[in-house]
């Protein structure tokens, strides 16, 4: 008995409290028909989970026996797996717990003995992979050789060492990260503030971590470069598909057809630019009116009865009349 | 393409045409599309209504409202959405507007990200005076977020009107709503009906018209673009009121495209011509089809009424 009752049971109480919560304002009922929304949130997170078991459970057998088709589940699978672990941020794992390491040295030997010693202080910031861009207080580092082009590691800037208004070593911020802003950034970003005597040297060393998870270049690479082209592809075909059905199955056999026909023909014509340049956009205005005026009234028509089957369906469900969500005989 | 056996009759051109093989009609379908790309024909695209009147609900927000966008769509429709997309955030940016971004598609963030990278967090106009808002980097959590795909289709849009942190408690970064600085304030998607506008980018379910279902009787202003073939799923509430705009298709793309006038490449503009030279071809099938039908017709007729007096 608890097999169909329970769940009836549960049909029954969510289907009232959602519909109540409409219609009595009351902040109890409210409240609860809030938490039952979330409670549909949560569950919808949960089916992505249980798809992508479901997928295995299906496949992984048919991939052991060799059934038919065994190669084409076998790199669905593959694929899936890859594009789970990319799209992990698997990388918060590893990353080190410092980003990088800083040594400071009073004393720079490029600048003792020379007059800079007095006011200027040496940063060497050296670090793997080598085309990071490096900004010492906000500004680049670029390449005296090459305009334009940030400097590339292992690198010597030249700082000034300034105080405050109380005395007080102003210090310099060192930030590494990936140079380009319009594509995702292969690394994550270090950033350190320095302290220096004037004279002395600073040597910064940054230890950043390859990036994965949904912004890392490997997920983003197949989903642009796989997943996207494939995606394309399939819903382009519709177009050659539509011009085989159009030619052979779009006929004239009686007077129904041709006023659908003849609809179609002035909204399509009407529709592209070359019709309304040809017609001194009589034609544009045509397929607006078919557009706005018939086509809305059939469409609220159509809207209405679906609104009203969904309402007689919900009003079964929620009285146990429908149980075809249950599942079973 | 197709063999005859070389005792058959000869077949008439009709007859020729009725029996070709599709793949002609393929070829024929694929070179209308990809030559227009090669050798663009560059019609321009007559703003209809609907769009204009997108464009002007846009354009008459207050600089420096907060705007709130849902784009709901997956590589298969970029051809449609995309040209809108784009070209909406860049009027917002020279409106200097601070922009919430969220999404009910899967496939979806991949795309919405490379559109703040290559548009919010880029200069857009570097030749220009540098006091061009196009050429402003937009801020993460000061002047846009994007807070991530959230699953629950429409549970997630009841939950949008009634409390937006409880939909999204945090960014897809994993940072709590709450100490977003561009959040500050917001309670709901209720909070932009007198600041700002909502902007739904959505190709199908869950989407505009589940937005429209459940939030218009919040009476906010809502702007759409959606696929052609949404068009007529939408048209209702565009025609009643609930929807300030609409968009629809790459044709309605490319109109709202042309207003904006956004700096770089405009996928909508070549993509018209695609369109223009596809629908002909359509056309011409319909036709061709029909022309072949009716001398079918005739001709069995005539063989009806030549067999019966014989």
């Amino acid at each position: 008995m608890m097999k169909k009752t329970l769940p009836l049971l549960l049909t029954f109480f969510v289907g009232v409290v959602g519909a109540m919560g409409y219609f009595v304002p009351a902040g109890g009922m409210t409240k609860l028909s809030s938490t039952l929304n979330d409670f549909g949130i949560i569950i919808a997170a949960v089916a992505f989970v249980l798809g992508g078991i479901n997928i295995v459970q299906v496949n992984i057998p048919i991939v052991v026996r060799r059934r038919p088709d065994w190669g084409y589940k076998l790199v669905m699978l593959l694929s899936a797996v890859a594009v789970l672990l990319v799209g992990f941020r698997l990388h918060e794992f590893w990353a080190p717990a410092q980003k990088g390491t800083v040594a400071v040295s009073p004393v720079s030997d490029l600048l003792v003995g020379t007059p800079e010693a007095a006011d200027t202080a040496i940063i060497v910031v050296d670090g793997a992979p080598r085309d990071l861009l490096v900004k010492i207080d906000g500004k680049a580092v670029l390449d005296p050789a090459r305009p334009g082009e940030p400097a590339r590691m292992p690198l010597r800037a030249r700082v000034l060492v300034e105080k405050d208004a109380a005395g007080n070593v102003i210090p310099h911020v060192v930030n590494v990260s990936d140079t380009a802003r319009t594509t995702p950034p292969r690394y994550d970003e270090y950033e350190v503030s320095i302290s220096l005597v004037a004279g002395g040297e600073a040597t910064v060393k940054p230890k950043l971590t390859y990036l994965l998870g949904p912004e890392g270049q490997p997920y983003l690479w197949l989903f642009n470069y796989i997943f996207a082209p494939c995606n394309a592809t399939m819903f382009a075909l519709l177009a050659f598909f539509i011009t085989s059905a159009a030619f052979r199955a779009f006929r004239l056999r009686n007077v129904e057809s041709g006023l659908l026909l003849g609809a179609a023909m002035l909204v399509m014509m009407g529709t592209i630019p070359l019709g309304a340049e040809l017609s001194q956009t009589w034609l544009y205005r045509l397929q607006e009116w078919i557009l706005s005026v018939p086509t809305v009234a059939g469409r609220r028509a159509i809207m209405m009865g679906a609104a009203l089957g969904a309402v007689a369906i919900g009003l079964r469900v929620i009285l146990g009349l429908e149980r075809s969500h249950l599942g079973g005989d | 393409m197709s063999a005859t056996p070389a005792n058959a009759a000869p077949r008439g051109l009709m007859e020729r045409l009725r029996t070709m093989d599709r793949r002609w009609l393929f070829l024929f379908m694929g070179l209308a599309i990809v030559l227009p790309i090669f050798f663009p024909i560059g019609l321009p695209a007559l703003p209809g209504d609907a769009t204009v009147d997108t464009y002007d609900a846009v354009a008459n927000i207050k600089d420096g409202s907060r705007v709130f966008m849902s784009i709901d769509f997956d590589p298969a429709s970029r051809p449609e959405l995309e040209p809108f997309a784009k070209s909406v955030l860049v009027q917002l940016k020279r409106k200097r507007c601070k922009i919430v971004i969220v999404s009910l598609w899967e496939y979806a963030p991949p795309l919405i990200n490379g559109y703040v990278r290559s548009i919010l967090q880029a200069p857009l106009n570097p030749g220009g005076p540098p006091d061009d808002p196009l050429n402003k980097i937009y801020e993460r959590k000061t002047d846009f977020i994007f807070l991530g795909f959230k699953s629950g289709k429409q549970a997630v849009i009841n939950t949008l009107g009634q409390s937006l942190p409880t939909a999204y408690p945090t960014t897809q970064e994993g940072e709590p709503v709450g100490t977003i600085p561009i959040m500050e304030g917001i309670r709901s998607v209720q909070d932009f009906k007198d600041s700002g506008i909502l902007i739904l980018i959505s190709a199908g379910f869950p989407g505009a018209k589940e937005y429209v279902e459940l939030l218009s009787r919040y009476e906010l202003p809502i702007v759409v673009s959606t696929t052609a073939v949404s068009r007529t799923d939408l048209q209702p509430f565009y025609s009643s009121g609930q929807l300030k705009g609409l968009v629809a298709g790459m044709q309605g793309a490319a109109e709202y495209e042309q207003l904006v006038n956004p700096p770089g490449e405009q996928l909508g503009k070549k993509g018209l011509d695609v369109l223009n030279i596809g629908t002909l071809v359509i056309i011409l099938a319909i036709v061709l089809g029909n022309l072949i039908y009716l001398a079918e017709r005739r001709q069995q007729k005539r063989a009806a009424s030549g067999g019966g007096a014989s």
